[in-house]
């Protein structure tokens, strides 16, 4: 009777864990996470732009991005442990990319720079003053 | 357009910001590494040592009319078609 190798013993834990094939299962991840950045985009412009946001607008706001913004970095660590298929175009650097982009965002709404440093960095970078809002 | 994005270069970087929101997910590293250069050319221009991240900071008021201006655009171009 052939001995049970290791792998053997691993393999209902790795399947449940990792998938049959773990890049790829990470990569339709990716693909859902960008889509769920779209859809938030989509939101954000008709709640946040197309109108004035309410408080209650800006409470859910912060809620998405930072949501968003976690999953990501999740994304990014799984990525970096298991990689992405070599055949797919989007890459990490997109992801890394977009969390940037997300990150930005969530500062400009929810941890807003004092003005006065706002209007210093302005003067000194662009020498323009910031007209009243 | 706010008064701000009416000098080139801030123009330039709300820009860069706003293509990395609608481009396709996988031109996404390529807009951000144009949109570091021009927060560079910024910042160097002037010898700042403010961070490029401080710099997109200041720029979120702008940045967000800048925005607000490029969706009102895009609204009544889909109003017009429909």
């Amino acid at each position: 009777m052939p001995a049970v190798t290791t792998k053997q013993n691993w393999e209902p834990a790795v399947q449940l864990i990792l998938g049959h094939d773990p890049q790829l299962a990470l990569y339709g991840e990716l693909v859902l996470w960008f889509h769920k950045v779209d859809l938030f985009r989509h939101e954000e412009d008709v709640r946040m732009f197309q109108q004035s946001p309410t408080s209650e607008d800006l409470n859910v706001h912060k809620e998405l991005i930072l949501r968003l913004i976690a999953d990501g970095e999740h994304l990014l660590k799984l990525i970096e442990q298991h990689s992405l298929p070599a055949t797919e175009r989007v890459t990490t650097a997109d992801l890394t990319a977009t969390l940037q982009n997300l990150s930005a965002d969530y500062r400009g709404w929810h941890e807003r720079m004092p003005a006065d440093k706002q209007a210093q960095i302005l003067a000194d970078v662009f020498d323009v003053t910031k007209s009243s809002d | 357009m706010s008064s701000m994005s009416r000098n080139p270069l801030i123009e330039a970087i709300h820009e860069a910001r706003y293509n990395i929101e609608t481009c396709a997910a996988h031109e996404r590293a390529l807009s951000q590494r144009h949109l570091d250069g021009l927060l560079r050319q910024a910042l160097e221009r002037v010898g700042s040592k403010v961070t490029p991240e401080q710099l997109l900071d200041a720029l979120f008021d702008d940045y967000r009319e800048f925005k607000r201006g490029k969706k009102r655009e895009a609204w009544a171009r889909l109003g017009r078609t429909k």
